[in-house]
């Protein structure tokens, strides 16, 4: 009995080994995801933006002379800036305006370059014509204005699709002026940007053109949308464009500095240009005080143009990390932004091209490069849908930390024939960044059933209340002005800046606000934000009710000084040591 | 009685000589049994030609000693057999014995073509027999001597003498012979990436062997006369007119042609390698211009030292055996014998393990045009290599649509298939299939149908070429839709009735095109000159007879196609927007379009169709019919070709509709829920996402129809494009559900979506689980490690836990995890630019300047040039409306027409 048990095993045994040897293959399998979008989220506090029937008095159309041939600035949008114009105080606004082409039958129209509104002190505005000012036709872009001559008054730079416009103040109102800024006739001008570039204390401009494009080469080219008709051209198929820096010689006199800036480099010596520009964002990029500039290139590498302290500038994108996505691809971007905390670190946001997310680059503390923190935060997973341009950092609640909201439209009118997910106009997004789950961005929801052609975006407080409030700009349509009745978690403190010598706006000076009790916050005087538009001056705060703070500021120049401003004062201007009152 | 003297002083001659002899035959015996023991101990082969002389010293010693064996041992015994000391007659008889069955042994090993012991049993108890019995001779001789007359002193120590200095010259020649072997390589025909061995002067007799191999391989070299790589030289019309155009400009621009040795190392290796190439003329009168790729070219290859291809192989010399290039016809056969009885070496050396990985192949199938040669930049060329790697067919891919149900390890598979042979040659006896004789085709059945006008013995073998070809692709007829507009509703072709069809005027016709037996892009190769088109015809039959009614994608009368067919391929430009016409290789500067399709994947063409005024047909017939052609015609006859290019047919789909509703479909016999999962593929691929609308309507009606969980990952796809990540969520889970046999794919896109909303640990969790398992099933064998776009981008969720990590110690660990991952991508592949943002990204967190330098230059060296299009693109396009229209992302063909009647 005992043998024949032994010969069972034996035959068992490499019966067995057999077996393990030739079972098939297990295979691993795949686990269901858990996703459940509210996970782990937490309360998101109510936003409240709001539209007015009549707009708030705004009723301005743009014209972008779009009748059927589809030429590519059609749909790039124009701009708005929150200037205190008329000099009462309140924010005014300008809208950038576009024109019908020179041959075409509705350019026979008078249409304008600027359209003023005025506001009453409530937010309420009302058309004005302001004599001088922006009353040529001209197909506009972007928009910058401040104080150039030394009179006091915001003088204004509009950039076109052929020659730009430069207005200073007079006696009388504005006057066009004749300057080398005007640029060439053959290109087209988009995103422009008044700041100290020599440090020499007054402000320099440097404009920037999208692409080498003219309608006779648009329409050599028949740009189809799948065969349902006409299709605005890529911006990869045309050759770059160019950057220009002008120096400001005094009172708003500049001549061609760009060979000298080393920028001609970028395009020279046998060099074709990747320069396809649309915002220009000032940042202290490289944390050494003075600013330099992120050049937002739509589907080439961004740059950054490291401003060596005397008005040259190196191109430093890829080696500081915001050139590419996190893959190391160019993406179409069209508008920026950048905050900074006074540990130093600093973010700058991108809004890219339809089915790209965000670019949310973030400098660490103490860090010297930027890494694509998009789908890190959760920003990528909100905004990949969206055609984003204008973007802006904005403390919608004075939480002292601010939001994102972008505006978004799509470039072409009829893409929703092809994409379920892709419409032409497309609802904004407001994101709130939740400090207590790591910092993502969550969607505030606020205002996702409204749609619009989103392009440009300017914030400051327009109603009087200490508030930032909105205004977008679209296609083609009338812009939209949202009032920001968000309930303050704090009080406001709105701080005007007003700097020493020529660069009296002050612009690139850092604020930091001291209160105790409460994190520092940190923020810049740089206006020229999102996408060809100019926001508020000022700088928008948040304290603790009651509280007393004190502001340090490092002006322009470099030097530093320090306030105190009382409790309970809901603005504050600051003048440098030294300006003239 | 006269006493005999038992070894007389001749035969003590003799007894010296094969003494000598017999040491010889020991050492060399042993040397030879040692080389088979450790070839048997590591499953590998050591022989070498030092070891085949050695042999040939063994077997030719030992043949020559059987005669004075023999006589010694009759004469000895004659003389000794009556001796006294009956011992020792004894053990001298047994040690007889014994020292013959050795000699006998020895001969009966021996293999002479068509006489050889049969191998197994009795060739084995042959071999034992050789290799024991010595020892038994060894012992037998040593009592022999004992109980007979001891050997003197002297004569003892010569022999160890002899002995000791046989060994010495094994040993030296075993040094000499490794000291040889140890090549140092060098690069001397920049920018061709060949590597010899340091200070080689080729001869061309080195090269040019091929009637050597004929001698045993009659029918691969047949076969291989008919082949591309055989017409890879200046033998072949259009690459001889190519690279003499090349060459002119280089002249002109370089003063000398050197860049054009770029294309040397792969087309014309034996003139590169002799020097010839550079010679005014490139020897083109000369033989070694119509060698091509021969016999030795490839199987001389020693080394595939990366994956770079552009001719980076290493080639030396092969070894041979003794007297393989003899002119004499004795030594000549003795050679052949020595190959026959010992083929291990022959195998080894003429087919090294290399020759069975894709990189073998890619060392010339993977290009990539240097900055010496277009004195623009590094840009990529054909890619056969990565195609293939990245593919399911290799099943590598993670993220591919199909995967076959067994997977290709090498090209081999496609390109050297098993080959059935009426008259085998030594290397088909070798392989059995079924009883059938078999070869490995050295045809290497591939796209090159005009090989058959360029030889006269070619044209047979295009026959197997074109039945390879036509597995391919296949083509169907996916559907109409009303308005003639891309997001129109759609019918499927059978679901229509005539009248349908002719309640509305405007119609847009789709076919889709889809990849089936394909290792790496349709077309792939010469993409800029291959012409691979689809000819669509729409035809009706009235009352008064037949006419076609519109049609694309004809040949013209002069043979050339018309320019606005729907081709597969990829146009591409030079810098002034000319495109590349004439495979002038040096101009080529950037892609106006790629329409090329890969490995089991779909494109689809549109086609707009207005109905005639007044058109009341009976029947509707359309068809479509991918054609191939492997130059056009004008390219050819520039070249100097002669005969009209052959083309074939790939793949057919015909539908015929009438009035009495009776339909009917030719074509591919394809399950219907894969036919409109391969449309939603088309339409999920096509550029800048302009079709997912569309996509996602089709892959919905293949769920909504067949709950089949491939739809619900394509699905997922598009919401991941369109950047719904519940609804992603929701696909996946249900393709779980429904027991997807890609349980990877769902893992790997759950890992996206994970990403995509900031959930890096998990998704990071699941991409080690795709990269990590064993994902094997049935004979499907993965190896997902190796998807270096997967390795890139789980290095990339790890540099970003890095960077949210909240110590040192944990930053370290995900730098370590994100370091590993892009080691193997690198390995895989060391000109993707991804890796290298990523190792920059790592070098930046690791706080090393330089390195993050140095990784920022390779990362801008091989990514796309953002501003190539915009120097190019509107130059062509302005130029040429055809161009123009071709390269919009999704082309809505229309439809030439025909309106008056054609009978």
């Amino acid at each position: 009995m005992n043998i024949s048990k032994r010969w069972w095993l034996l035959l068992l045994l490499p019966l067995g080994a057999a077996l393990l040897w030739w079972w098939p293959d297990a295979g691993e399998e795949a686990e269901q995801v858990t996703f459940d979008a509210d996970a782990g989220r937490v309360d998101v506090p109510d936003f409240r933006l709001v539209t007015a029937r009549d707009n708030f008095g705004v009723d301005f159309v743009p014209e972008n002379g779009a009748y059927g041939e589809k030429l590519l600035p059609e749909t790039m949008g124009q701009g708005v800036a929150m200037v205190d114009l008329d000099r009462d105080g309140d924010l005014d606004l300008i809208f950038v305006n576009g024109t019908a082409w020179p041959w075409h039958e509705k350019n026979a129209g008078s249409t304008r370059l600027l359209h003023v509104y005025a506001n009453d002190g409530t937010g309420h505005f009302r058309p004005i014509q302001i004599p001088g000012l922006g009353e040529q036709k001209g197909y506009g872009q972007a928009i910058v204005a401040a104080e150039l001559n030394g009179d006091g008054k915001p003088d204004v730079f509009v950039t076109a699709v052929g020659r730009n416009f430069l207005y200073l103040s007079s006696d009388h109102g504005y006057e066009l002026r004749d300057s080398v800024v005007n640029g060439p006739e053959d290109e087209w001008s988009t995103g422009a940007l008044l700041f100290d570039a020599d440090t020499d204390g007054d402000l320099d401009l440097l404009v920037a053109s999208y692409v080498t494009w003219s309608p006779e080469l648009d329409r050599r080219i028949n740009y189809q949308l799948a065969g349902i008709g006409k299709a605005y051209g890529p911006p990869r198929d045309y050759p770059g464009g160019r950057l220009h820096l002008y120096e400001n010689l005094g009172y708003g006199q500049f001549v061609d500095a760009t060979s000298k800036s080393g920028l001609q480099a970028l395009w020279s010596e046998g060099r074709e240009s990747a320069i396809k520009a649309l915002a220009l964002q000032a940042l202290d990029a490289d944390a050494d005080g003075d600013l330099d500039v992120f050049v937002a290139n739509d589907t080439t590498a961004n740059m950054l143009l490291e401003n060596q302290g005397d008005g040259t500038f190196r191109e430093r994108g890829a080696s500081l990390g915001v050139a590419y996505d996190n893959q190391g691809h160019s993406t179409g971007a069209m508008g920026a932004d950048t905050f900074s905390l006074s540990n130093g670190e600093q973010w700058l946001v991108v809004g890219n091209f339809a089915n790209e997310a965000n670019s949310l680059y973030w400098r660490a503390p103490g860090s010297d490069f930027y890494s694509d923190m998009a789908a890190a935060t959760g920003m990528a997973a909100l905004t990949r849908r969206a055609l984003t341009f204008g973007v802006l950092f904005v403390d919608l609640n004075l939480d002292g930390m601010p939001e994102t909201f972008q505006v978004n439209g799509h470039v072409e009118n009829e893409i929703a024939r092809l994409s379920a997910q892709q419409t032409y106009a497309q609802p904004p997004l407001l994101m709130w960044r939740c400090s207590d789950c790591g910092g993502r961005w969550l969607d505030t929801g606020v205002m996702s059933d409204q749609r619009w052609v989103g392009r440009g975006l300017a914030a400051g407080d327009l109603n009087g209340d200490g508030r930032p409030d909105l205004v977008l700009t679209q296609v083609a349509r009338s812009p939209v002005v949202l009032m920001n009745e968000t309930e303050a978690a704090q009080e406001a403190l709105v701080v005007r800046l007003t700097g020493r010598g020529e660069n009296s706006d002050a612009i690139g000076a850092v604020v930091e606000l001291e209160v105790a009790g409460a994190p520092v916050q940190r923020q810049w005087v740089l206006p020229v934000r999102g996408y060809f538009s100019q926001s508020d001056m000022r700088l928008y705060f948040a304290r603790p009710k009651g509280a007393a703070a004190t502001v340090r500021i490092r002006w322009p120049d470099g030097r530093q000084s320090a306030a105190s401003i009382p409790a309970n004062t809901p603005s504050a201007s600051v003048s440098q040591p030294g300006s003239e009152p | 009685m006269r006493k005999r003297v038992a070894l007389p002083s001749h035969l003590a001659r003799v007894h010296d000589a094969i003494w000598l002899a017999g040491l010889a035959l020991t050492l060399t015996g042993l040397y030879l049994v040692s080389v088979t023991f450790l070839e048997w101990l590591a499953r590998s082969v050591f022989q070498n030609s030092l070891y085949q002389w050695l042999f040939l010293v063994h077997v030719v010693l030992g043949v020559l000693c059987t005669v004075p064996v023999v006589y010694f041992i009759v004469r000895h015994f004659l003389a000794a057999y009556r001796r006294p000391n009956r011992q020792a007659v004894q053990v001298g008889i047994r040690l007889a014995i014994v020292i013959l069955g050795v000699v006998l042994s020895g001969w009966l090993l021996i293999r002479i073509e068509g006489l050889a012991l049969p191998s197994g049993w009795p060739r084995e108890t042959m071999y034992w027999l050789h290799v024991l019995l010595p020892g038994l001779i060894v012992a037998l001789y040593v009592r022999h001597r004992r109980v007979g007359i001891a050997m003197e002193r002297a004569a003892l120590r010569r022999r160890a003498m002899a002995a000791l200095t046989m060994l010495a010259l094994l040993v030296a020649a075993q040094v000499g012979y490794f000291a040889l072997q140890d090549t140092t390589w060098e690069r001397p025909f920049g920018p061709s990436m060949v590597e010899v061995p340091k200070g080689h002067q080729w001869r061309e007799q080195e090269l040019m062997q091929n009637g050597y191999c004929l001698r045993c391989h009659e029918a691969s070299h047949r076969r291989w006369r008919s082949s591309a790589h055989h017409f890879s030289s200046l033998n072949n019309p259009v690459y001889a007119f190519s690279i003499a155009n090349t060459r002119k400009k280089l002249l002109a621009r370089d003063g000398n042609t050197h860049a054009s040795r770029f294309c040397a190392g792969c087309h014309d290796p034996v003139l590169l390698l002799t020097g010839k190439f550079d010679k005014s003329d490139m020897g083109v009168d000369t033989a070694a211009a119509s060698e091509g790729v021969n016999c030795i070219v490839c199987h001389a290859i020693r080394e595939v030292p990366d994956r770079v291809g552009n001719g980076h192989y290493r080639i030396a010399p092969p070894e041979h055996y003794p007297f393989a290039l003899s002119r004499n016809p004795l030594l000549s056969w003795l050679s052949d014998q020595l190959v026959k009885a010992k083929p291990d070496f022959h195998k080894k050396s003429f087919a090294p393990a290399v020759e069975k990985t894709p990189e073998f192949c890619g060392a010339c199938h993977k290009v990539h045009i240097p900055k010496e040669l277009n004195h623009y930049r590094w840009l990529r060329g054909q890619n056969h290599l990565d195609e293939f790697l990245l593919s399911g067919v290799s099943g590598i891919s993670v993220s591919s649509f199909y995967y076959p149900e067994k997977m290709e390890t090498n090209c081999n598979g496609c390109h050297m298939p098993d080959k059935p042979v009426s008259r085998p040659d030594d290397a088909a006896k070798l392989r059995g299939h079924g009883g059938q004789a078999v070869l490995k085709d050295h045809v290497f059945p591939s796209a090159n149908t005009a090989i058959g006008l360029m030889h006269p013995d070619a044209e047979a073998a295009m026959e197997d070429k074109t039945r390879e070809l036509q597995k391919s692709a296949r083509v169907q007829l996916a559907g109409w839709r009303r308005g003639g507009s891309v997001d129109g509703p759609w019918s499927p072709m059978k679901a229509l009735r005539l009248e349908d069809l002719l309640s509305e005027q405007d119609w847009l016709l789709e076919a889709v095109i889809r990849t089936t037996k394909m290792g790496h892009w349709l077309t792939g190769g010469t993409t800029d000159s291959n012409q691979l088109w689809l000819e669509l015809t729409a035809t009706v039959t009235e009352k008064n007879g037949r006419r076609w009614i519109a049609r694309s994608g004809q040949l013209t009368e002069d043979g050339e196609l018309d320019a606005s067919a729907h081709q597969i391929k990829a146009e591409l430009l030079d810098r002034k927007g000319q495109p590349i016409r004439d495979r002038n290789v040096e101009d080529i500067f950037v892609p106006l379009y790629n329409r090329q399709i890969p490995p089991g994947a779909a494109d689809v063409v549109h086609y707009r169709l207005r109905w005639p005024e007044g058109a009341h047909p009976e029947q509707v017939t359309v068809q479509a019919r991918l054609w191939y052609r492997k130059f056009p015609p004008y390219l050819w006859r520039k070249a100097g070709g002669t005969g009209t290019l052959p083309r074939v047919l790939l793949a057919e789909n015909r539908w015929r509709i009438d009035r009495t509703g009776a339909v009917e479909m030719l074509g591919p016999k394809v399950p219907e829920w894969q036919a409109w999962n391969d449309y939603g593929i088309a339409l999920l691929r096509q550029p800048a996402g302009r079709q997912l609308r569309q996509a996602r309507e089709m892959f919905r009606n293949v769920w909504d129809n067949w709950l089949q969980p491939d739809a619900a990952l394509n699905l997922a796809r598009v919401a991941l494009a369109e950047g719904r990540s519940d609804d992603a969520v929701a696909w996946i889970n249900r393709a779980i559900k429904k027991g997807t046999d890609k349980p990877w794919l769902a893992e790997w896109l759950s890992a996206q979506v994970l990403v995509d909303n900031g959930r890096y640990r998990e998704a990071y969790e699941r991409m080690q689980k795709v990269l990590g398992s064993n994902w094997n099933q049935g004979e499907q064998r993965f190896d997902f490690s190796r998807d270096r776009r997967a390795q890139n981008k789980a290095a990339e969720v790890a540099l970003t836990l890095s960077q949210m990590a909240s110590g040192e110690k944990e930053k370290s660990h995900w730098l370590q995890r994100a370091e590993h991952h892009l080691q193997l991508a690198l390995r895989e592949d060391r000109e993707n630019p991804d890796t290298w943002q990523n190792l920059w990204r790592l070098a930046r967190l690791q706080g090393n300047q330089e390195k993050a330098r140095n990784y920022r230059l390779l990362h801008e060296r091989y990514r796309p040039d953002d501003t190539a299009r915009g120097a190019a693109v509107l130059k062509a396009r302005s130029a040429d409306p055809v161009l123009d229209f071709l390269a919009n992302p999704v082309p809505v063909h229309p439809l030439t027409w025909k309106q008056d009647d054609e009978h």
